[in-house]
C-alpha cells in the first residue's frame, strides 16, 4: 500500500524568498479585493461605501460577513494607498 | 527588496507565526503552501491577511486579521476567525468587536473585547489568541 503523500512545508527561509520576490503586484492584490467586495455588494444589495458609511462601526457589524466586509474594504484603500502614496498625490493638489 | 522597515517585517513575521500555527494543527494541502506566500504579500500592501484553511471535506478556516503598528509593535487591531461550512455559512466565529461585554450566561467576559460565538450563536470568552481559536477548531472537528 502506498503511504499517504504529506505535503512539504515551506520552511522560513522558502517562506521569505518567495514573499520578498515580489511576485504579487499591488493591482493583483487589489483586484482580488474588489471581487470580493463586490460579492458583499450582490449579497447584501448595497455598495461597501454605503455599508462601511451606515453599519460598519455600530452594533449592527456584529456578523459573520459584515467584521470580514469592513475590514476588506479598509485594506483595499491600504493597498490603493501604497499604489498611490498621498505624498505623490499632493503635487496634484491645486 | 520590494519592502522596507519594521512595520512590514513585523507582518511577515506575524505570516510565519500564522503559516506554522496552521501547519502544526492540520495535513494541509500542497495549495495551501504554494498559495500562502501570496497572501503574506498581500497583507504587506493591505495591512490584512486572508486566508482560508480546509479542514475537512465539509468545514473550512476562514482567517482575517488586520495589522496596525501600535506601541510594542505589530498589533492585530481587528480579526475574524471562522469556521464554515462547505455552503459558506458560519459555525464558530471569533472576533474582538466591542459589542459585547458579558457572555451568554452574564458573566463579565474574561479578556474583552475578545470573544467567540459558539454552535449554538452563544457568546463565550475568548482569549484573542489565533492559537487558542485553532485548537478549539480542532477540538470542534472531533467533538459529536
Amino acid at each position: 500500500m502506498a503511504a499517504k503523500k504529506t505535503p512539504k512545508r515551506m520552511t522560513k527561509k522558502e517562506f521569505l524568498e518567495k514573499v520578498t520576490h515580489g511576485n504579487l503586484s499591488t493591482d493583483h492584490a487589489a483586484a482580488k479585493m474588489v471581487e470580493e467586495l463586490q460579492r458583499y455588494e450582490k449579497k447584501y444589495g448595497m455598495r461597501s461605501e454605503v455599508f462601511y458609511a451606515l453599519i460598519a462601526g455600530t452594533p449592527a457589524e456584529d456578523h459573520p460577513d459584515f467584521v470580514q466586509w469592513a475590514i476588506c474594504y479598509r485594506s483595499y484603500f491600504r493597498a490603493f494607498q501604497t499604489k498611490f502614496p498621498l505624498k505623490d498625490l499632493a503635487s496634484y493638489a491645486v | 527588496m520590494r519592502f522596507e522597515g519594521r512595520h512590514q517585517a513585523q507582518i511577515i513575521d506575524r505570516c510565519w507565526s500564522v503559516y506554522l500555527w496552521l501547519v502544526q494543527a492540520f495535513i494541509l494541502p500542497e495549495s495551501f503552501h504554494v498559495e500562502f506566500p501570496a497572501a503574506a504579500e498581500s497583507a504587506l500592501v493591505s495591512d490584512a491577511l486572508h486566508v482560508t484553511v480546509p479542514m475537512t471535506e465539509q468545514l473550512a478556516l476562514s482567517l482575517r486579521e488586520e495589522y496596525a503598528l501600535g506601541r510594542q509593535g505589530l498589533e492585530v487591531s481587528r480579526y475574524s476567525y471562522n469556521v464554515i461550512d462547505r455552503n459558506g455559512n458560519n459555525v464558530l466565529r471569533a472576533d474582538n468587536l466591542p459589542y459585547h461585554k458579558t457572555d451568554y450566561r452574564g458573566r463579565t467576559l474574561i479578556h474583552p473585547p475578545h470573544h467567540l460565538h459558539d454552535k449554538q450563536g452563544r457568546v463565550r470568552s475568548f482569549t484573542g489568541q489565533l492559537q487558542d481559536f485553532i485548537s478549539y477548531a480542532k477540538s470542534f472537528l472531533t467533538s459529536p
